[in-house]
């Protein structure tokens, strides 16, 4: 999937934390994740495996993280890429809908806190179903737009 | 992202707890290569042990370089603790100043080229604790009649010097030469060697000290209220 994040180099700040963030991530990965290797440290693809007792119980779905010139101080990009989980607030182009991958992004997370709350998001979904936006959502997203340009819209609601 | 607003989709999208993050983050950095043993004293923003390191009054630490360029990137949205989402003053926070490294550049403090990094906050040094044994006038410092500040500080680096200028008596001319009490004063043996004008008796002196502090603090009530009234 194309996106129209720049393909900066890392500052040093960033490369650093995230030779860190992998390191822990090795040493300590979260449960339920695997990081596929790649020979960027700047673009990482993780397996998500669906938590056991929930709707995508041991289905395998491909987490997209892209990182920013300026990491931490700006969120990474982060999408589902190949066959994106059925999911209220994920779209049918990878799309998440999460408020801390957006607004709400602090450099105290990190790609693990990150993973956590997107397998807990998936974990608390009761039905399996695309956002009821999605096709107005992905259309307007067809020239390759990132998740980071959309203004996301914030609700409380819990699935 | 207000950068986007004619183009852009109105989505809805679930807000999770802003606490859960946070708790992975705390777990994850446990067992950290490159830092302090357990993480305790990593920063919170590049996880590396922290440089120049500041607390926030919600307690929570960072390099100084880091919290700042957080801060500054914030602008026109909460300038929030990036672990508890408190507000965070720069000019509240308060720096740590431990043993090692003086002098040291920080490597953080010139990663960005463009953005220069202010220097750290200084610490809020309340008075030192009151003490007759610490108001003897210390050898080489003369008093600069007319100055009321008590204690100053200077800071070179890590290290804080903290000179005392008490409200001596001898200053008005009492006391310089030979106290005529008796016995030796508690003071005597905490002098600096060379310094050999004998110390007034701590009582006298604390009550001459009293007297003059409260005529000085008299002075600039006084002075307030004329302040309050004329202008
Ligand atoms: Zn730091
Ligand atoms: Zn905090």
């Amino acid at each position: 999937m194309s996106t129209s994040t720049p393909q900066k180099t890392l500052s040093r700040i960033a490369a650093h934390r995230l030779q860190k963030e992998l390191a822990e991530w090795q040493a300590n990965p979260p449960t339920g994740f695997k990081h596929k290797a790649t020979d960027d440290i700047q673009l990482w693809i993780i397996e998500v495996t669906g938590a056991p007792g929930t709707l995508y119980e041991n289905e395998q779905y491909y987490l997209q993280v892209d990182f920013p010139e300026q990491y931490p101080m700006e969120a990474p990009q982060v999408i589902f890429v190949k066959d994106p989980p059925m999911h209220p607030h994920i779209y049918s182009n990878g799309h998440i809908c999460l408020d801390i991958l957006y607004d709400s992004w602090s450099p105290a997370m990190t790609v693990s806190s990150i993973c956590m709350s997107i397998l807990s998001m998936l974990s608390s979904s009761t039905s399996k179903e695309r956002p009821p936006d999605n096709d107005r959502y992905v259309r307007n997203c067809r020239n390759g737009r990132s998740p980071k340009e959309t203004r996301w819209w914030f609700h409380d609601d819990k699935v | 992202m207000d950068s986007v607003d004619d183009n852009t989709n109105v989505q809805p999208m679930p807000k999770l707890d802003s606490q859960d993050p946070v708790k992975n983050h705390g777990e994850s950095s446990a067992g950290a290569s490159g830092g302090s043993e357990d993480g305790s004293f990593d920063c919170n923003i590049c996880l590396e042990l922290a440089q120049d390191p500041v607390v926030t009054l919600c307690g929570h630490l960072f390099c100084w370089p880091c919290l700042h360029r957080w801060v500054k990137s914030r602008i026109g949205s909460n300038k929030d603790c990036p672990v508890c989402k408190a507000i965070v003053k720069e000019d509240k926070v308060v720096p740590l100043y431990g043993r090692g490294k003086v002098g040291s550049v920080d490597p953080r403090s010139k990663a960005v080229p463009g953005v220069d990094i202010p220097h750290r906050p200084s610490g809020q040094r309340p008075d030192a604790a009151r003490h007759p044994e610490q108001q003897h006038q210390p050898y080489g410092f003369t008093f600069v009649a007319g100055s009321g500040i008590p204690v100053t500080a200077a800071r070179f680096g890590n290290i804080t010097l903290s000179a005392g200028f008490g409200l001596f008596p001898s200053l008005f001319g009492f006391h310089l030469h030979g106290y005529d009490g008796t016995g030796t004063p508690s003071g005597f043996h905490f002098r600096i060697p060379g310094n050999h004008r004998p110390a007034a008796s701590p009582s006298n002196q604390y009550q001459q000290q009293e007297v003059i502090l409260s005529r000085i603090l008299l002075f600039l009530g006084c002075f307030v209220i004329v302040c309050l009234i004329f202008f």
